[in-house]
């Protein structure tokens, strides 16, 4: 930064440089950072953890969203143990979870190796395969509803012109399941951009080392480009699964028969605006939010991805 | 190899050997163009089913009712309807809709971003007492989706709404305002990007005068201009896309945005694909205009899929 006019005197720039060198190597009492923090932390107390605690309390009583709420102790969680439904859409959203997520990520990791091998228009490819990324929850919804429309959709016209007569893609719960996958694996380009970052980060020379001692392609992606990779594979798996219970937007257009597209937050939302039982959904959250916190542990158990912060902190 | 082969070997004996090595060397770049020509069909099929929906999408939005349900799908429409564009605006307050998301994108984006660069500011530039702890917890809230708050959210706004005499449901505040606290992703961010910048380019600053405020905003933000224009366009997108929040808030429909705005017209037009498909063509504009417009400041963040 050049210097501003005017300059400050030489008192003024010993008395500075002394508050300089008293603020930097101690830990001064009272840091200007924490009022940079402040916003931060205030917000989340005020907007997270305020809210989290009272819809504890209300996850213990009735409350139609008009009138006062009605004490039913733990009578909420009683009736969501037994609720056929709700362990349905929990089942719908794991199922999910652990089919589609892998196929997306091995669908995307496959893409992001053969375009990580110096081809020729990699920026044109790398647009178009971010392109349904970019596009909102509500567009892909209503986009995939009508090309997998049974009758006049672009994938069953598809299938009729070679002869084939399509599925009831939506309309029958047996496909439910494929379809969503199938939207997924559409959108699965986001996820592909990180492993395109990831695999530039492998180091070539291990490549090739591995290679000079006779190792194939298939063996030097198992030992080496695969182990390099696990902290961001194991790390995507976790929030594709996370991912798959917060699942909404899309589903809420999608829809799907015999209750096989009622993903937990759909579940969650259709009872406390729909029903209004927000007594009920307020445990449902808290149940969403002790999944999450497992899931999440199992990350700071299993992975080194945390390592990288740290890391970062001591340098 | 050639090179290496002893100068008393017959000339005939050398021709043969370098016939075969000139062989094998066309047999390998054979090979490596088969290879290439086979990586690109692959790619570009993958490529074309990506882009075969947004096709659909847009020849659907013109194809006269008639010819919507033809077998084999039609690609060109023979007489396209430009005039469902115009319709979209009739059927429902779409302009209305636009407007509403574009005043809620620009609040949103503006709050999270300048709070963000703050916040990111306050780890990157000091040590204090905490700082490993505080950030550590900011960093591990990045994976918790939003989407667990919806009902505690809806019930925290409703509560203090009543308690403080106010209408808070159905306004644009419960949307806003917690936008004030930045979001952890871009803090996480700007962060990372704010450590790198050396120290003694702010202590020189902090010498020469400057306060620690100042030294963010003339040293610190323009020497990251790109992160910030990434923070920007990440929270442009998420806000515009945004639906759930806006679901549940927003009850009147002048209050709409655009993505609550289209599932209505799916409620009220279902079968009336065409006009459904421009109502979604519209939609989609200003998030394909900016991502082809900002492609270079899409960072493929692993925390950034976590939010939202």
């Amino acid at each position: 930064m050049p210097d501003p006019e005017p300059p400050p005197d030489a008192a003024d720039r010993a008395a500075r440089a002394a508050a300089l060198v008293a603020a930097r190597p101690r830990r001064r009492r009272i840091s200007p950072a924490y009022a940079y923090i402040a916003p931060w932390f205030v917000a989340f107390a005020v907007f997270a953890l305020v809210p989290m605690v009272m819809s504890l309390v209300m996850s213990l009583t009735d409350w139609p969203v008009i009138g006062s709420p009605t004490w039913r102790g733990l009578g909420n969680f009683t009736e969501l143990a037994r609720d056929q439904q709700f362990w349905r859409s929990l089942w719908v959203t794991v199922r999910f979870g652990v089919v589609s997520v892998p196929l997306g990520m091995a669908a995307s990791l496959t893409v992001a190796m053969v375009l990580n091998s110096r081809v020729r228009g990699l920026g044109l490819y790398r647009t178009v395969y971010y392109l349904p990324a970019v596009v909102s929850g509500v567009a892909v919804g209503l986009i995939w509803r009508w090309v997998l429309d049974p009758s006049a959709g672009l994938v069953n016209g598809a299938l009729a012109v070679v002869g084939v007569q399509g599925p009831g893609w939506l309309t029958d719960p047996a496909w439910v399941l494929p379809s969503y996958t199938m939207v997924a694996l559409w959108g699965a380009g986001g996820g592909m951009l990180t492993y395109l970052v990831a695999l530039n980060e492998v180091p070539k020379d291990l490549g090739e080392a591995a290679t000079l001692q006779g190792a194939g392609w298939w063996a030097r992606l198992w030992f080496v480009t695969l182990p390099l990779m696990r902290p961001i594979l194991f790390y995507n798996l976790v929030m594709g699964i996370i991912g798959a219970f917060k699942k909404f937007n899309d589903a809420y257009v999608l829809g799907g028969a015999g209750g096989e597209g009622n993903f937990l937050m759909l579940h969650i939302y259709r009872t406390a605006f729909e029903h209004f039982r927000m007594g009920y959904a307020s445990a449902m959250s808290w149940v969403f939010l002790l999944i999450v916190l497992a899931v999440t542990g199992l990350v700071f158990r299993f992975s080194d991805f945390w390592t990288f912060s740290r890391g970062n902190e001591e340098s | 190899m050639t090179a290496t082969a002893p100068a008393t070997r017959p000339a005939a004996d050398r021709d043969r050997v370098l016939a075969t090595a000139a062989a094998r060397r066309r047999e390998q770049r054979r090979r490596t163009w088969h290879r290439s020509v086979a990586k690109h069909v692959a790619l570009s099929l993958v490529a074309l089913s990506m882009l075969l929906p947004f096709a659909w999408m847009v020849t659907t939005s013109l194809k006269a009712d008639g010819d919507v349900f033809a077998i084999p799908p039609q690609w060109v429409p023979t007489d396209p309807q430009w005039g469902h564009y115009r319709e979209v605006f009739e059927a429902l307050p779409f302009a209305r809709f636009f407007l509403n998301t574009a005043l809620y994108t620009v609040a949103v984006m503006a709050g999270e971003v300048l709070v963000s660069i703050v916040v990111a500011y306050g780890f990157a530039r000091f040590d204090f007492r905490g700082k490993k702890p505080l950030l550590l917890f900011l960093l591990g809230t990045i994976m918790l989706p939003g989407e667990i708050t919806i009902v505690p959210g809806y019930i925290f706004w409703a509560q203090v709404g009543d308690t403080l005499g106010v209408q808070l449901i159905n306004t644009y505040w419960p949307l806003v305002l917690p936008a004030l606290g930045g979001q952890a992703v871009h803090v996480f961010f700007l962060f990372q990007f704010f450590r790198a910048i050396p120290r003694d380019f702010a202590e020189a600053a902090y010498l020469n005068g400057a306060g620690w405020w100042t030294i963010l905003w003339r040293v610190f933000v323009p020497m990251s201009r790109p992160a910030v224009v990434t923070i920007a366009v990440t929270s442009f997108m998420g806000t515009w896309n945004a639906f759930l929040g806006p679901l549940i808030y927003l009850n009147d429909v002048e209050k709409f945005t655009v993505q609550v705005g289209l599932t209505m017209f799916r409620g009220q037009f279902e079968t009336d694909w065409p006009l459904l498909m421009a109502a979604t063509t519209l939609s989609v504009i200003p998030v394909l205009v900016l991502f082809f417009t900002m492609q270079r400041y899409f960072v493929p963040s692993r925390a950034s899929e976590a939010v939202r």
